[in-house]
């Protein structure tokens, strides 16, 4: 199995400057490979300290630059706030030029409110948009150009330039979160990112349909998944339990916050949205620290052996060909995030390397 | 005095383009080692004019592979950008390079490009300003709101916000005695760009000094932008050196349908049709190549170190960038002329 590491730029409290949290992250993600990772990784958001990597296309130019093996994916980019998807298609193709072709490219669909709002898009088209979007970029990076004439996207035919130079075929994912959305992206022909809020078990079946329905449009096996988690791995049982417990409750009550997931109004008549209100009422019921224990239920933590054995059954549970880990969340100092990460590296790494691709 | 280099990634010769990208990006990478003080790109698409869509992205790759060198735009294209993305772009890649950005603007005049990005070009150069004033105060803000006539942009905070003023490291391309001036207004530089004969762009520049003197202010020294040839062999250097520009006026004339008579139907663009009147007949097209081609430096090296010191005496000039690969040229000889002007000519820049 391939691993990844996934850099979120997170400054929610502002305990440091974004200058602090830039320099630092960068540092991090530059240790990556030198520490036995195959891939980088990072998430589009706006406009908060939530997360903050606006151009995720741009973030993996610069890691592009780094180095001439390192492999990179977008986790996701977030197609619906893009006015113009055509110039995406161009990134994504000018991107892959840099890296020779060492590129997965993930599009997600977005529900940060705010961000909707800021960037000026209607959050009720965000699912039409996403399958649009798609579409015009996926049938670019294949011919070339970009030549579209949907709903909400008309694009008259513009040559991409310099032109695409491999086959985007099982490089191009969707980010999905919610329950029945992933096999909406069997007919569209994209790989499935898993980036998980419920119980990985849960994911499986709901894939064995993905991949029937892609097997049959497209006479074809869907690319394996990628499982994306968050990891805390300390050698200390006791610490690890603590310490995962305090960072990932801050991260997902920043979650619920920059979301306004515990707002059922929120979504309320939302085209696309229906299924997040029933979840918002869920969150407000059982209060913020419940659902965080849920969520901490899906991700990593423990010791070396725990993590370990957490991941081979998200391996075997979703059969992905590669595990992407997030080591630094929340407003977690730098220092434990580096301790972190090459605890995991040294201990927990080399024994998913053994994994098959898949399972 | 600094000296750049850029690559601006142009095809004319329709070589394939991943190996045009990676001849390019090759190029690039001998800036810091040859030592240049900045790299620079260029904004331009769906042709083989310059494979460069995106100035931002292409120097974000560069700061990961580059310690000391400055990276400037020249030019991001304001009108075919949202105002809260290509701020937001502006501040990574002045993250990623540890503040090492410069960032040149402008209006940009392709057709094709206006057409197929969706833009209204009539109304270009109304739009670049509003955007142009948009982008400064943002920059220092981190705050992105305007109220124009073209531009809307509710407040929106920008994270990751800026962690140094770009106050002396905005430039806009400026081609015109009219737009000149505007620089002045927002307290930004000029870059001085060769589209027309040198006198031309010295009217530009002098206009620009007029401005800023009327607000009781000292101009920044420009910055000027050639290509160049060089070759210890003057017959060469002239031969070769005018054959490779010509091959280089035709990637232009190319991509600005300047062969064409849409300018003449658009206000701002007044200098465009009286170019493209001009080629329209093979006489004119020669004559206008011809009063091109003093704006680059052709020669040895001394006589194209004596070239661009008299450019620089001619603007008043302050930091020149230069281009050693451009038209159709293929990446060998772009090499040997990089690395020969290395050698030969910028000791001697770098000393004055």
């Amino acid at each position: 199995m391939r691993l990844g590491y996934g850099a979120t730029f997170q400054n929610p409290g502002q305990e440091i400057t974004d200058r602090e949290v830039y320099r630092e992250e960068i540092r991090l993600a530059r240790l990556a490979e030198p520490l036995g990772f195959d891939s980088v990784w990072s998430t589009e958001h706006h406009v908060t300290g939530y997360q903050m990597c606006p151009d995720v296309l741009q973030f993996l130019s610069y890691m592009a630059g780094t180095s001439d093996t390192l492999e990179l994916g977008s986790m996701v980019v977030v197609i619906p706030w893009h006015q113009n998807p055509a110039r995406v298609a161009e990134q994504i193709a000018v991107l892959d030029h840099y890296c020779d072709g060492r590129l997965t490219v993930g599009f997600g669909r977005g529900s940060g409110r705010i961000e909707f709002e800021k960037l000026g898009v209607d959050m009720g088209q965000a699912r039409e948009r996403f399958m649009e979007a798609t579409a015009l970029i996926e049938q670019g990076l294949e011919r070339g150009y970009c030549e579209y004439d949907g709903a909400i996207f008309k694009q008259a035919r513009m040559e991409i330039r310099p032109s695409p130079f491999k086959s985007f075929k099982g490089r191009l994912y969707a980010g999905v979160a919610s329950a029945g959305s992933i096999q909406l992206m069997a007919k569209p022909g994209l790989g499935i990112l898993l980036i998980p809020q419920r119980p990985w078990a849960d994911i499986r079946s709901e894939l064995e349909e993905y991949r029937a329905a892609f097997r049959k449009q497209h006479g074809a096996e869907a690319p394996p998944p990628v499982g994306v988690a968050w990891v805390f791995c300390d050698e200390d049982e006791q610490r690890a339990r603590d310490e995962a417990a305090k960072w990932m409750t801050r991260y997902w009550r920043g979650v619920i916050e920059h979301y306004d997931f515990a707002k059922p109004e929120n979504f309320q008549g939302v085209k696309g949205y229906e299924n997040y209100v029933g979840q918002a009422q869920g969150i407000k019921d059982a209060g913020i620290d419940a659902i965080a224990k849920d969520f901490m239920d899906v991700q990593v933590w423990g010791t070396p052996k725990a993590c370990l054995e957490k991941i081979r059954y998200i391996h075997e549970q979703v059969g992905c060909g590669q595990f992407v880990g997030i080591f630094r969340y929340a407003d977690m100092p730098f220092a434990e995030a580096e301790r972190n990460l090459r605890t995991f590296a040294t201990t927990v790494l080399p024994e998913l390397k053994k994994l098959p691709a898949k399972a | 005095m600094h000296v750049g280099m850029c690559i601006p990634f142009m095809n004319h010769a329709r070589a394939d383009d991943h190996e045009l990208m990676k001849g390019e990006l090759a190029l690039g990478d001998l800036a810091e080692p040859l030592g240049f003080d900045s790299l620079w790109c260029f904004e331009h698409h769906f042709t083989s004019y310059m494979l460069s869509p995106n100035p931002l992205q292409v120097l974000s790759y560069f700061a990961g592979r580059t310690r000391r060198i400055q990276l400037g735009t020249m030019v991001v294209v304001l009108p075919w950008h949202h105002p809260v993305r290509v701020a937001e772009e502006v501040l990574l890649l002045d993250h990623f390079s540890h503040g090492r950005t410069l960032l040149g603007v402008g209006r940009g005049i392709g057709r094709i490009e206006y057409e197929r990005l969706g833009v209204d070009q009539v109304e270009s150069k109304a739009l670049a300003i509003e955007l142009i004033r948009c982008l400064t105060s943002t920059l220092e803000s981190g705050v992105c709101e305007y109220d124009g006539e073209h531009v809307k942009q509710p407040k929106v905070q920008l994270r990751p916000g800026p962690f140094q003023s770009f106050r002396g490291r905005i430039f806009i391309g400026a081609g015109s005695p009219e737009t000149s001036p505007m620089c002045a207004e927002l307290g930004v530089g000029m870059l001085v760009i060769p589209q027309k004969a040198p006198e031309a762009h010295v009217a530009d520049v002098t206009a620009y000094r007029e401005a800023y003197e009327r607000i009781g202010a000292e101009a920044p020294a420009p910055i000027f932008q050639n290509m160049f040839f060089v070759d210890e062999d003057p017959v060469r250097a002239r031969e070769e050196g005018r054959r490779q520009f010509d091959l280089h006026y035709d990637a232009i004339i190319d991509h600005y349908e300047f062969r064409g008579t849409h300018m003449a139907a658009d206000k701002n663009n007044k200098a465009y049709a009286a170019v493209q009147r001009l080629i329209s007949t093979p006489e004119g097209e020669k004559a206008w190549k011809d009063a091109m081609f003093p704006m680059n430096p052709v020669g040895t090296p001394r006589q194209v170190r004596d070239q661009i010191l008299d450019q620089r005496k001619m603007f008043g000039a302050g930091r020149f960038v230069a281009g050693a690969r451009y038209g159709a040229m293929s990446m060998a000889e772009g090499e040997r002329n990089l690395r020969l002007f290395a050698e030969k000519v910028l000791p001697a820049l770098k000393a004055e």
